[in-house]
């Protein structure tokens, strides 16, 4: 068992993380930092049940979810979920029409990547429906394996699969939206 | 598109994922070296993963830092009252 001494040198440094994290669930830096010391305050209460040597941050990320999930997820507003019926995979790759034209796609390619700036993604995150979103930031951004996702959400391990798979589809199309309205998709591709 | 693309799509994102048996990510890795079209698909998925990760990471405020520290430590001084 953990040593509620070593708290603030163990977990600590996962504060950078986990505001991060707060940030895309919360939508807002007031209610993410409420968030996090929520989070830390219950994890170093706790902190003598977790099992030392075993994942540290996975831990803190099951308290941040929990947390939020609980007491802040009533107040939000929920994006509609659309119908992701038709939406194929590498839904951005294809849509810049690469497969037959593969050098002025790489050219498209760049001009996409490069010029969706940060709010355009921020904002397409935050607006995925929170089912998909949890899933994704847990994989994208904080890099944890499906198995650690399920432990974390709670959730079946083929549930988190199907759940980012669907999301990181929405998260595509969103952004293709953003690249429209800025002009990044080459001339000629039809918005879906 | 050929049976082997659609086989190696469809397990795309579990081998960009890292979760895929080693015996099945170098199937992919094998389509990979010898499909332009799969290699390039593949690549922008990788590209696009390492673009969202950078724009979603946050500046942590530094006096929020503080004040977590200080809410552990009057925690702390509580329960050795």
């Amino acid at each position: 068992m953990a040593d509620q001494a070593n708290f603030e040198r163990d977990a600590m440094p996962y504060v950078g993380q986990l505001y991060a994290a707060a940030m895309r669930m919360t939508r807002n830096p007031a209610d993410a930092e409420d968030l996090v010391q929520e989070t830390m305050l219950k994890a170093y209460r706790a902190y003598d049940t977790f099992q030392e040597g075993t994942n540290l941050k996975a831990w803190l990320y099951r308290i941040l979810t929990n947390t939020y999930i609980n007491r802040y997820r009533k107040a939000q507003r929920r994006p509609t979920e659309t119908d992701l019926g038709e939406v194929e995979d590498l839904y951005l790759y294809r849509r810049l029409g690469s497969e037959d034209t593969a050098e002025m796609s790489r050219s498209a390619e760049d001009q996409l990547l490069e010029g969706l700036v940060e709010s355009d993604i921020k904002e397409a995150v935050e607006a995925l429906p929170e089912h998909f979103r949890l899933p994704v930031l847990l994989a994208d951004l904080e890099g944890f394996s499906y198995k650690e996702i399920a432990e974390i959400l709670d959730i079946p391990i083929g549930t988190v699969m199907s759940r980012l798979h669907r999301g990181r589809k929405q998260l595509q199309r969103a952004l293709w939206e953003f690249a429209s309205r800025r002009g990044l998709v080459p001339e000629g591709a039809e918005a879906p | 598109m050929k049976p082997a693309c659609e086989q190696a799509l469809e397990e795309i994102y579990l081998y960009i994922d890292h979760e895929l048996t080693w015996w099945r990510r170098r199937r992919i890795r094998r389509h990979l070296a010898n499909c332009t079209p799969c290699l390039e698909g593949y690549t922008f998925e990788q590209r696009l993963r390492v673009v969202v990760k950078e724009c979603l990471s946050e500046e942590v405020p530094p006096e929020f830092l503080d004040r977590i520290q200080q809410a552990i430590q009057r925690e702390r001084g509580i329960v050795l009252e």
